[in-house]
Formats: structure tokens, C-alpha cells, sequence
């Protein structure tokens, strides 16, 4: 298939990522399933996918994952990660972004998903990680809601995470997650399920590059099927995950 | 195949349009206007228990590279609107060299209000490039109804949408806070590349028209059952969350798409605005 090859050949061009001691174990930490964020609750309509019988092997699985990653909600996440950490300095446009990525959101269920790991997420990290910039933006930032990528994107920021591994270690995060879930749901072995790991590690790299070389103005989706399973996921007869 | 010239899509000339037509509905109906063509509003007698209707045109029978267009709505507090297109709205192949169209609708609507936005399918030509936008501003006690469909190509004539762009956003703000944001991005260059493609897993398979409708209101919740009813799968869905209810479909026939999306205009107006189930006469002659 046409956009496979392109990605493959796109993936040739390997870029070297430059982290301190310190930040590879941030990041780690921030993407790792056991941050108590509740991700494994989570499938992202992945599940009206596996009980229609679109998705059935690990293959179906990486182009479920690779659509949501790169023309989906992940995709929107990858962006406005990347633009949120360059003007992280920068409370009024932050917040801005911060607004748009809570208010960017396909279904209620979805927005959940976002919602609630950023909530979590922001609650563990000012515990765990402290940093003023993170306290500043709790106070002004209230009760409003928060998605999971903009407060992923102001940590990475305040403790000097660098831009192109804190996008690498979102669309893993969020691969991985996905992944998970539909090893649990197909079922699939373990080891398939990390099969579709390393195909989407080689993915990763160019859309992680075309994330952050997208300017806000192309943002957008292009996954109207995904949309549908996370609708129809809400009046699915028995559900194991929460979105 | 096509009858007229790529560069010759619009007969009427191929300078650049650059239009605003703007509406405010009050107490009494209409209270202000303003145009500036291609852009024009007609206002037919709205039957009896209707909102006031305004009826926005382009008489330029088409948009095409460089054109922007722009309507404004504005539903004073209390007060109440519909506004609809007069018809499907053409996109026209757009030059490589020339800007891509920019089509903007603002929608207002004050306390109290209640607005209607119905715009008819936007056709989407092969190799047209549309960037498209629509802002509603609502007070948290308002209500507003509004629906949009993309038809991707001119499917009756054999033709489909391969090639150009295609971006639509929805930005709604409630008491000047962003809810919710969406925007759809396809692109494609005529040879498969980009998300246009038909092969892309989870994209728009054999979808040729997306409509996207909306509710914005502190009821909105209260419909969901009935907005699952309006919007089937498999080729629709509908959703609830933050005082929105949201209602989308990727269907392969525009015309039954449209017979879908009339019927839910028509039942969800008489459920939020006890309207009359009904289109505006324009939708069916």
C-alpha cells in the first residue's frame, strides 16, 4: 500500500534525540503504565473496532493504532504537544493551547480518556516532580479541564525534556496503551502484541516529525471511522474499557 | 469528461471575491443587515410559528481559488433565528498558483437566544482546496442548532475527489470559554497519496459526504437517545458531552445523507425548539 512504503521510506531518515540522565528517567516515568494515570482503562474506541471485527490480528492492531496516531486524536495530541512545550514560558498563549486541546475532543468518551489521565497526571507529577511552573498553572487553571497532552507538554517544558522525545514518548505512551488493550480484547499473545510495538516504533519517527512540523492551521483529522467507533462504543452491550 | 475548462469553472469571471453578508435577528425579527456581494440574504415569510428565517446566497454561482466568503449571525438576547443556505454550495478546482477558498461562519446568539444554522452540502470538485471555519459564540442559557455537509466530488458525473484540500474547522465558544473544537483535514494529490485515500484504514473508505450537526444547549443531554436513533450506524453516531450533543455521519450516498440529515433536522428542532418537524421550503423544492 502506497502510504505504507512512504512511511517505511520516510523512516529511513533516523534522527538522533539528545536527553540528560534526568529527563530519559522523567520520561520514562511519565509513559510508563505503571504512572497511576488509569490508561488501562482506556481503548480509545478500540473495542467497537475488536467486537465488529475489524480488528482481529496484530496487524489490524498497528493500523487501528497508526490511525488514531496519525490522523486521529493522537495525532491532534502530537501537535499540540509540541506547540504547547514551545510557548510553555508563556502563560496566556499555554493556556490558549491548553483550551483547545481540553476542547478538542471527538466524543464523550474520548474526552474522558484526555480529561481524566490529565487530571491525574497533572495531580502525580506536581507531587512526584515539583516544579513552580506546574503550581502556577494548577491555580490558574482551576476546575477547567485539562487534556493529557498540554499538561504532558508544560512538565516535559518545566523540567527541560526535549521537545522531539517528549513527542516520541507521548505517540509510544499512547501506541503502547492501544496496544495493550487490544492484546486484552482480540485476544492476542504477548509476543504480537509486541510485534505491533516495533511496527509502530518504526511509524513513530515520521509522524512524530510531521507533528512538529505542522502549523495550527492544518490541524485537523482525518479519521471518520475512529470518530464512529468511539460513538458507537457508549451503546456497546458489554464493555471492559471506558472508552 | 468535464464540459468546461478546469480554469473556466466560474463563467462569470475568474477576479478574486471577497464577500460578508450579516444578519442580527431581534425582538421583532430582523434587526439589522449587510452585504457585500457575491454574498446576499433573502428574507422569504417565514411560516406561521417559525423563527424568522434569513436565506444567505452566493451570487456568484460558485467559489473558486482566492475567494473568501463570510457570513455573520447574530441572535440577539432573547430573540430567536433561523438562517439556511439557498442552496448547495459549489467549491470549484482551484488553480496550483491561486490561494485556497476561505469560507468563515460566525454565529452569535445572546441570552436566552435560539438560532438555527442549516447549510446545505458544500460540493467539493476535484482539485478544489477549501478551508472552511465555522466560530458560534452562545450564552450557557441559549440554544443553537447547526448542521454542515462536505460532498467529496461530483459523484453523479463520475467524479471523484482525489486530488486538493480540504479543511473544516468548528471552534464553540459558551460565555467566551471554548467547549469544543474540531477540525477535519483531508488532502490528497490525485495519485493516492494522503488522506483521501479510500485504502486508509479507519479513514473515509467509501465514505463521499460527512455531515457533522450540533446542539449547544443545557438540554442537550436529554436527546442522546433520540440523536442515536437520527444518526445510525453504520455510517452515523452520535455522542453527548459538556451541553453538546453531537451527531456525525461518513456516508457513500449524498442524497441518502441528506434524506438523513433532513430527518434529523427536523426531529431534533421539534425536540429542543418545538418547532414544527420541518425543513425550511428551500431544502425540498
Amino acid at each position: 500500500m502506497a502510504t505504507t512504503i512512504t512511511t517505511m521510506a520516510m523512516a529511513m531518515a533516523i534522527t538522533t534525540i539528545m536527553l540528560t540522565e534526568p529527563a530519559l528517567h522523567l520520561l520514562l516515568a511519565w509513559t510508563s503504565p505503571s504512572l497511576p494515570i488509569g490508561g488501562y482503562t482506556y481503548s480509545h474506541g478500540l473495542e467497537t473496532a475488536v467486537d465488529d471485527g475489524r480488528v482481529r490480528s496484530w496487524a489490524d492492531l498497528v493500523g487501528y493504532v497508526d490511525a488514531v496516531i496519525s490522523r486521529g486524536g493522537g495525532w491532534v495530541d502530537a501537535v499540540l504537544l509540541t506547540q504547547a512545550m514551545r510557548v510553555a514560558h508563556d502563560e496566556l498563549a499555554f493556556d490558549a493551547l491548553a483550551d483547545l486541546a481540553a476542547a478538542f475532543r471527538a466524543s464523550s468518551e474520548t474526552a474522558l480518556e484526555s480529561r481524566q489521565q490529565g487530571a491525574a497526571f497533572l495531580a502525580v507529577v506536581r507531587k512526584a516532580w515539583p516544579h513552580p511552573a506546574l503550581e502556577a498553572y494548577a491555580v490558574r487553571r482551576g476546575d477547567w479541564p485539562n487534556a493529557h497532552a498540554t499538561v504532558f507538554a508544560l512538565a516535559a517544558a518545566a523540567h527541560g525534556v526535549d521537545e522531539s522525545a517528549a513527542v516520541h514518548g507521548f505517540l509510544h505512551a499512547t501506541s503502547a496503551n492501544l496496544v495493550s488493550a487490544g492484546v486484552r480484547l482480540v485476544p492476542l499473545g504477548q509476543t504480537d502484541g509486541q510485534l505491533a510495538m516495533a511496527e509502530l516504533a518504526r511509524r513513530i519517527g515520521p509522524i512524530a516529525a510531521a507533528a512538529r512540523a505542522c502549523p495550527l492551521d492544518d490541524l485537523g483529522t482525518a479519521s471518520p471511522a475512529l470518530e464512529l467507533c468511539s460513538f458507537h462504543h457508549e451503546t456497546l452491550y458489554t464493555r471492559l474499557f471506558r472508552s | 469528461m468535464h464540459a468546461i475548462p478546469a480554469h473556466h469553472q466560474r463563467l462569470t469571471g475568474h477576479q478574486r471575491l471577497t464577500g460578508l453578508s450579516r444578519v442580527a435577528f431581534g425582538a421583532d425579527g430582523i434587526s439589522d443587515i449587510y452585504q457585500k456581494a457575491p454574498c446576499r440574504l433573502l428574507f422569504p415569510d417565514a411560516a406561521a410559528g417559525e423563527f424568522p428565517l434569513a436565506v444567505s446566497l452566493t451570487t456568484s454561482g460558485g467559489l473558486t481559488g482566492g475567494d473568501r466568503v463570510a457570513v455573520h449571525v447574530v441572535v440577539e438576547p432573547g430573540a430567536c433565528g433561523t438562517v439556511t443556505t439557498q442552496a448547495a454550495e459549489k467549491l470549484y478546482r482551484v488553480l496550483p498558483e491561486d490561494p485556497d477558498i476561505a469560507v468563515e461562519t460566525r454565529l452569535a446568539v445572546g441570552a436566552g437566544g435560539r438560532c438555527e444554522w442549516l447549510g446545505q452540502e458544500a460540493i467539493l470538485f476535484q482539485g478544489t482546496r477549501l478551508r472552511r471555519r465555522l466560530e458560534a459564540d452562545v450564552a450557557g442559557d441559549s440554544g443553537l442548532l447547526a448542521v454542515e455537509t462536505l460532498v467529496l466530488g461530483r459523484g453523479a458525473m463520475g467524479e471523484a475527489f482525489t486530488q486538493g484540500l480540504v479543511h473544516d474547522a468548528w471552534y464553540i465558544r459558551r460565555d467566551g470559554r471554548l467547549i469544543w473544537a474540531d477540525a477535519l483535514y483531508l488532502h490528497g494529490d490525485g495519485a493516492g497519496e494522503g488522506t483521501l485515500s479510500p485504502e486508509l484504514p479507519h479513514g473515509l473508505g467509501q465514505a463521499r459526504a460527512l455531515a457533522t450537526m450540533l446542539y449547544v444547549g443545557c438540554d442537550a443531554a436529554r436527546h442522546l437517545d433520540l440523536a442515536r436513533g437520527l444518526a445510525p450506524a453504520p455510517h452515523g453516531g452520535a455522542t453527548s458531552f459538556d451541553g453538546m450533543l453531537l451527531l456525525r455521519w461518513a456516508a457513500p450516498e449524498p442524497q441518502a445523507l441528506r434524506a438523513q440529515v433532513m430527518a434529523a433536522v427536523c426531529a431534533l428542532r421539534a425536540a429542543v425548539f418545538g418547532l414544527a418537524p420541518r425543513m425550511p421550503a428551500l431544502w425540498t423544492c
